[in-house]
């Protein structure tokens, strides 16, 4: 270490070195590398932040294989609907690579999930809402759920037919008496085949209904189609 | 299951075990892995509010399994909470160790991703 006169600690590096020319001389040479020590700490800092990260979706991954397994009845099945998932999970972080992990753009994470099921056609899709952007640890279950709405709009509803349209829509409104807001997102089918409900609940409609940790979901089968209402608080400070 | 030996997986069949995990694949997968070794699963919770009011409640559980991220915020007040009621538990994080406050080091962790096996291995449940 080395103290300036300015009173500045910097990390330095010295190397004394013997020349031997017509006449003998020792020379030291000091260089500032405090710039490079903190470039290295804080490489150790995001290869840390990374290795947790990639724990938990290794173990997010591991428990996907084998609840989407439990809940498939041939293997031929397991590896689209496997996929599908591992796709979603991989657009959501993505969106979250490209800021940093601060979060993901609700409109970005809804055209990433769901473009690809309107078949191409974007008339067949609406996306619309207030600039907002979900927290790393919300905006990766709400991709998935948002590919499960797609996944079974395709199976069984709007994208199932050439017609059917799907209809996403958000409201964002303050909470009272708190920084808090509330973030209100309708799914809505219209076009495509009749709707009911579903006799048995698969793995995909519990992840719609539960994904979320925070949200409460409402799914309606309606005469024109598939509503779904998804609705959660964002806390202050969840969001930047 | 090696059960005779161990008196901590003789009483598994009985015991009442609390899931805080905020993943819903993890949170699934573990409550079913369990139910299906006979244990009587709460939860899963997913929220620091919805486990204080699990370890609350009576009858409380026997044993936790408590994820240290809870949807960006960390788990140690229920952790503290669950000391003071001595109801034991075990740590499972993807993070670094390090994260862990000193006044934790007797509790048992797991990183991610964990098995089962090596899950039940720290299972010493409260007495049932």
């Amino acid at each position: 270490m080395h103290r300036t006169r300015d009173g500045r600690l910097l990390t330095v590096e010295t190397r004394i070195e013997l020349t031997s020319g017509s006449r003998r001389l020792v020379l030291e040479s000091t260089r500032d590398i405090s710039e490079r020590r903190k470039w290295e700490e804080r490489q150790t800092l995001l290869l840390n932040e990374l290795s947790h990260r990639v724990r938990n979706t290794l173990a997010v991954v591991q428990s996907m294989a084998r609840q989407t397994l439990r809940s498939t009845p041939g293997a031929a099945e397991f590896v689209p609907r496997f996929e599908g998932r591992l796709n979603a999970l991989a657009t959501s972080h993505k969106l979250l690579v490209g800021t940093d992990w601060a979060g993901a753009d609700l409109a970005g994470l809804a055209h990433g999930q769901v473009d690809a099921h309107a078949g191409g056609d974007l008339n067949r899709l609406s996306i619309r809402g207030a600039p907002v952007i979900l927290p790393p640890d919300l905006a990766t279950p709400f991709g998935l759920v948002l590919h499960e709405l797609s996944t079974n709009a395709a199976k069984y509803g709007a994208f199932s037919t050439p017609e059917g349209r799907v209809e996403l829509s958000w409201e964002l409104e303050p909470v009272e008496g708190s920084g808090a807001r509330r973030l209100k997102a309708v799914w809505r089918e219209s076009g495509g085949p009749e709707v009911s409900e579903p006799a048995a609940t698969g793995l995909g409609t519990q992840l719609i209904d539960h994904a979320i940790p925070t949200a409460a979901v409402e799914r309606r089968y309606e005469t024109e189609g598939f509503v779904c209402v998804i609705d959660l608080v964002l806390e202050e400070g969840d969001t930047p | 299951m090696t059960g005779a030996a161990d008196p901590g997986f003789a009483d598994f069949a009985n015991a009442r075990i609390l899931i805080v995990e905020d993943d819903y694949f993890i949170a699934m997968d573990l409550a079913e892995d369990l139910a299906n070794h006979g244990a009587t699963v709460i939860g899963p919770v997913r929220t620091v509010e919805e486990a204080l009011a699990a370890i609350r409640q009576e009858p409380s559980p026997h044993w936790v399994v408590l994820d240290i991220n809870l949807g960006g915020r960390l788990s140690f007040p229920v952790a503290d909470a669950l000391c003071e009621r001595k109801i034991p538990f075990v740590f499972t994080t993807g993070y670094d160790e390090r994260v862990i406050p000193p006044r934790f080091s007797d509790i048992p962790r797991h990183q991610k991703p964990t098995s089962l096996g090596a899950l039940l291995r720290t299972f010493r449940p409260r007495p049932i």
